[in-house]
């Protein structure tokens, strides 16, 4: 069915192809470019072609790139920057791409910048950002449980798990029994150190609720199990972490999507007028997330790669947007945007991309909004220090490993599915003690390609200071060509 | 590090035939680190159980729906060519 809509999309679901080489051809035939970054005054493009730095950001930028993080402490983004760094087009990017807010920690900044810094000179346009096919439950994690059921895995579903017997002698920490509660009921298994336990410790959509077209989500501030969990294990001993350091400042952590299904297509010559992209094309559409900069919300939306879900009709577009200030009022629905529901939320949206009268009501007359509160989202990005994430696998742990977005890794970026996988990588490897190493880190940060092209970004593409002398001098070198 | 680290087979760890595993939660780092013990760990499947208190897998990486009631995703995913660990795990088959 797909193959005479979009012609020349690779084969679907090709079982001879791995979730990798479908990422890839996916991603190679239609590599990322943001149709527009950022707009204003309900769909007017504004100019971030630039990070817009003046010297002095940059000399602090420089500053967070050369710190120590033990240095930095639990100094937050805006404790380290001057006010008008607030004001640039690089944080007005890069809070929106990432989530990231003022109060967050500044030594998880510094990691971004270190850690990606060769997709910096990209960062304006979202160059070099790949996409799945579909949604991440199609494309990923449908095939890799699939796959760990065919090896005999078994998932126990509706199965809490609510404590874990650890008995500490000595230097030794052993896990001795799991406490569960299965179907309502309550359990308990023996474990011996020649087990294996691994935990999550934390999740950024703990607690989530949705709404509805007529129901704003509930914001659920009860502690919910993933936290009482760690805490339960945390109070056994201090080198398993500080939950409450992430879990406690719900108004800090928390932000609200909202997932939008349009069922009739007149929203199509609106994307098409905004993006100059064809909606209906099986290519990315926005090019990744399209900001609001007047939005009052901090609201951000994107149309990835239609359809969106495996089963999606092909005349139907699935849109997400996302607001990082839920307690904010809305520009036109003047509500805070976590009290909208469903029908409000699209409205103030249709708004900002210019739409009204007749046509917001036949739109909104033919959609569904499924909003979706989430008071942990950005809890991994709090400020901390050394000793309130626990090691994947702590001091003297014989069997026990955390796991997750919680764990301390040295120099990996938390808010990706990468820090999660690799504190898997290194969970198993210890604890098997297996003669094999987890893949380095990409070491960019240390690579002078990526730091010049980075600096160059910085400077939005000018000479760079000196840069005149340093071309001269390399002049007739091997080297040349390198600036 | 390049090929001769990463495409290296650990050896089998001894006695990990008596051992089992116990995963908390069924998102994505509890899926990799089943794989792991499986592929480079030489793991039997059949020892290792995850326990998610949902019945729905996957955590934070979600995606749900129909056209009657609507579709829903919490969130959408970025990445790049340098998630070093996640591309080596997801060399697995669509099906
Ligand atoms: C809106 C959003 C946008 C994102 N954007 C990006 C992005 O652009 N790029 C990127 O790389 N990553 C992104 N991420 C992050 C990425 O999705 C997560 O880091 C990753 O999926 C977390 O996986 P996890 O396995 O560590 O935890 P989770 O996925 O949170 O899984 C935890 C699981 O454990 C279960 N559980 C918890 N406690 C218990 C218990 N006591 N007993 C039994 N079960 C329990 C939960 O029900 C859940 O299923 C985003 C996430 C969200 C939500």
């Amino acid at each position: 069915m797909y193959m005479d809509l979009f012609g020349d999309i690779p084969t679907l679901e090709d079982p001879e192809r791995t979730v990798l080489d479908d990422m890839k051809e996916i991603n190679d035939w239609d590599p990322n470019v943001s149709a527009k970054r950022v707009i204003q005054n309900r769909g007017e493009e504004v100019d971030s072609s630039t990070l817009g730095l003046k010297d002095h950001h940059i000399k602090q930028l420089t500053k967070l790139f050369l710190a120590k993080e033990e240095d930095l402490g639990d100094l937050t983004v805006e404790q380290f920057f001057t006010p008008d760094y607030f004001e640039t087009n690089m944080w007005l990017l890069w809070r929106s791409m990432f989530a990231f807010q003022t109060w967050h920690s500044v030594v998880e900044m510094k990691r971004y910048m270190e850690r990606f810094i060769h997709l910096l000179p990209g960062m304006t346009e979202l160059r070099n950002i790949l996409f799945s096919r579909y949604n991440q439950y199609d494309s990923f994690v449908l095939p890799l449980v699939k796959w760990l059921e065919d090896h005999g895995v078994k998932i126990e579903n509706n199965t809490l798990v609510t404590d874990l017997d650890i008995e500490i002698s000595g230097k030794e920490k052993v896990v001795t029994g799991i406490h569960l509660v299965q179907n309502g009921e309550e359990k308990h298994i023996k474990t011996t150190r020649n087990d294996l336990v691994f935990v999550i410790n934390g999740s950024m959509t703990e607690n989530s609720t949705l709404g509805s077209m007529d129901k704003a989500p509930e914001l659920n501030r009860e502690l919910g199990p993933v936290w009482s969990l760690w805490k339960n294990i945390a109070a056994k001993d201090p080198s398993f972490g500080r939950p409450e350091v992430f879990y406690e400042n719900i108004d800090k952590t928390k932000w609200e999507s909202f997932t939008v299904t349009f069922k009739d297509s007149k929203i199509a010559d609106i994307i098409k007028d905004l993006t100059n992209r064809d909606p209906y094309s099986g290519r990315v559409v926005t090019g990744g997330i399209i900001t609001i900069k007047d939005s009052n919300w901090g609201m951000s939306f994107t149309l990835s790669r239609q359809p969106h879900f495996a089963n999606q009709p092909d005349d139907v577009l699935v849109l997400w947007a996302y607001g990082l200030f839920a307690d904010n009022e809305g520009d036109y629905i003047k509500k805070k945007m976590s009290e909208c529901t469903g029908e409000e939320l699209l409205r103030e949206l249709l708004y900002h991309i210019g739409v009204e009268g007749e046509l917001m009501e036949e739109i909104v007359d033919s959609a569904i909004v499924i909003p979706a509160m989430m008071p942990h989202i950005t809890s991994q990005f709090m400020p901390r220090v050394k000793g309130d994430r626990p090691e994947v696998v702590p001091e003297g742990s014989v069997n026990l490993a955390f796991l997750g977005q919680f764990v301390e890794i040295e120099g990996d970026c938390v808010f990706t599915v990468e820090y999660s996988v690799r504190s898997a990588m290194i969970a198993v490897y210890k604890l098997l003690n297996l003669d094999k190493q987890v893949p380095e880190i990409y070491p960019s940060k240390y690579d002078i390609r990526h730091i010049i092209n980075a600096t160059k970004t910085l400077y939005g593409n000018k000479p760079l200071p000196g840069e005149f002398f340093v071309k001269k001098l390399l002049k007739d070198t091997s080297l040349e060509g390198l600036l | 590090m390049g090929s001769y680290q990463l495409k290296y087979h650990a050896k089998k760890p001894e006695g990990i035939e008596n051992k089992k595993a116990y995963l908390v939660g069924s998102g994505i780092a509890t899926l990799a680190a089943a794989f792991f013990l499986i592929r480079d760990g030489h793991m039997d499947g059949k020892n290792i159980t995850i326990f998610e208190r949902k019945n729905v897998n996957g955590g934070a990486l979600d995606g749900a729906g129909n056209l009657e009631d609507g579709y829903i995703i919490r969130g959408g995913r970025e990445m790049e060519e340098h998630y070093e660990c996640t591309w080596t795990y997801l060399v697995i088959f669509q099906h």
